[in-house]
């Protein structure tokens, strides 16, 4: 398969394939923007990290198509372009990073120091509660919250949070302390934040712990964006 | 041909570890002893929850200490604990705490493209998407207190820190063993 990679460099668009080792399939249009490059600029500092911190993971969405990009500042976003959060240009490709987006979260990851902890992704159409998320990986739920779940995955002991998903309707046998099986529906996604509504989509991030030079270990939430391609890629090639 | 072999038993190793089972830290429980035995030594059982106790029974088999704070006023808890990991969420009024804890790593500092990383014993406090969160290390565990409160944007507990730090001063071990 070959998805296509973009590249902005000062205001020019670089196409180049990408080779994977998935099987030919169909062509699914499937393009993204590098990890890091966020849009726009303003938006913050990426970071510009290719590596793979979840390799292994099912995408969080059952079905394609999914779009990665960002929710505040979209068409329709809070800093965005006016318009309609439904706007067409918001359901379509490239994928866009927006991990690091401007928040004031402390992130010793992100190159400001502080930024977004994990990615946006709006399923296929701007309807709630009609697309499942889904395991990403074998593990156990370990929070329900009022609009969140949390994954302890079995392999890799990484938690993955599942936002703004419709805890009224989870999937049957989801609860805290239910183990489920990578790709085994959890939630749909939605647009709950308690009591005023976000935008119709996922947040997605992964907390790991990195084991510093001096011996204790820090937790932090790294970057799913280049993990949540491959994943996205594996999906399109079934 | 030696070396060849030596190559397949290198990448047959990489190649395996992607698959294995993460990797844990190391316990100080001479520390977590220590805390135990001096808060023994007031004359007093831990103090108690108000709701009830949880039951320790749940962390027999954890291998990590579990620390849940002891002033607490809960409606209804769960918990979910096995070797290297423990959850417990805590049904509050109007809010829901997920106390953490686990002995998991995925990467040494090394292997991350990071300057400047540095880990304290400090709670780390986050505030995102009405969840507020404190992130810390103890007895070189990773731990967390996580609360979502059902009105995120007034309610004083899900938007400064002094809750939650409440909460981390009276954490006290519950149970675990090496």
């Amino acid at each position: 398969m070959k998805a296509v990679k973009l590249g902005i460099v000062s205001g020019l668009i670089i196409v180049s394939t990408i080779s994977c080792q998935s099987p030919p399939e169909k062509p699914s249009g499937f393009q993204y923007l590098p990890a890091g490059d966020l849009v726009p600029p303003e938006s913050g500092i990426g970071r510009a990290d290719e590596k793979l911190y979840a390799p292994d993971i099912r995408f969080p969405i059952e079905s394609p198509p999914a779009y990665v990009n960002s929710q505040v500042w979209g068409v329709g976003g809070m800093e965005g372009p006016p318009g309609d959060q439904c706007a067409q240009i918001n359901y379509s490709y490239p994928w866009k990073d927006n991990y690091c987006e401007q928040r004031d979260h402390p992130m010793p990851l992100c190159p400001a120091g502080t930024g977004h902890q994990g990615v946006d992704i709006r399923p296929a159409s701007c309807e709630k509660d009609r697309y499942w998320a889904v395991a990403v990986e074998n593990g156990k739920v370990s929070h329900i919250g009022n609009y969140s779940l949390f994954l302890r995955g079995e392999e890799t002991g990484t938690i993955y949070r599942y936002l703004h998903i419709n805890v009224d309707s989870l999937a049957p046998g989801i609860q805290f302390g239910a183990v489920v099986s990578k790709g085994q529906r959890l939630g749909l996604v939605s647009n709950y934040f308690s009591g005023t509504p976000t935008t119709i989509h996922l947040h997605f991030d992964m907390k790991q712990s990195i084991l510093t030079d001096n011996g204790t270990p820090l937790q932090v939430f790294v970057p799913p964006y280049t993990s949540l391609v491959s994943a996205y890629e594996r999906l399109l090639a079934k | 041909m030696r070396w060849f072999a030596i190559l397949l038993v290198v990448v047959s190793g990489i190649t395996n570890n992607a698959c294995a089972e993460p990797r844990t830290l190391d316990i100080d429980w001479t520390a977590a002893n220590k805390d135990a035995a001096a808060l023994r030594s007031l004359g007093s059982p831990p103090p108690n929850l108000s709701g009830g106790e949880v039951d320790a029974s749940s962390f027999s088999a954890t291998r990590l200490p579990v620390l849940l704070p002891s002033k607490l006023a809960f409606i209804s808890y769960q918990a979910s604990a096995d070797k290297n990991s423990y959850d417990v969420q805590f049904q509050i009024q109007d809010a829901t705490l997920l106390v953490s804890g686990d002995r998991y790593f995925q990467y040494l500092q090394s292997e991350i493209d990071a300057d400047g990383l540095s880990s304290s014993t400090r709670p780390q406090f986050l505030n995102s998407f009405g969840i507020s969160q404190l992130l810390f290390t103890r007895y070189g565990a990773n731990y967390s207190l996580s609360l979502e409160c059902s009105d995120p944007q007034n309610d004083s507990r899900c938007i400064a820190p002094e809750y939650l730090n409440q909460l981390y001063d009276s954490l006290h071990v519950v149970g675990g063993q090496p």
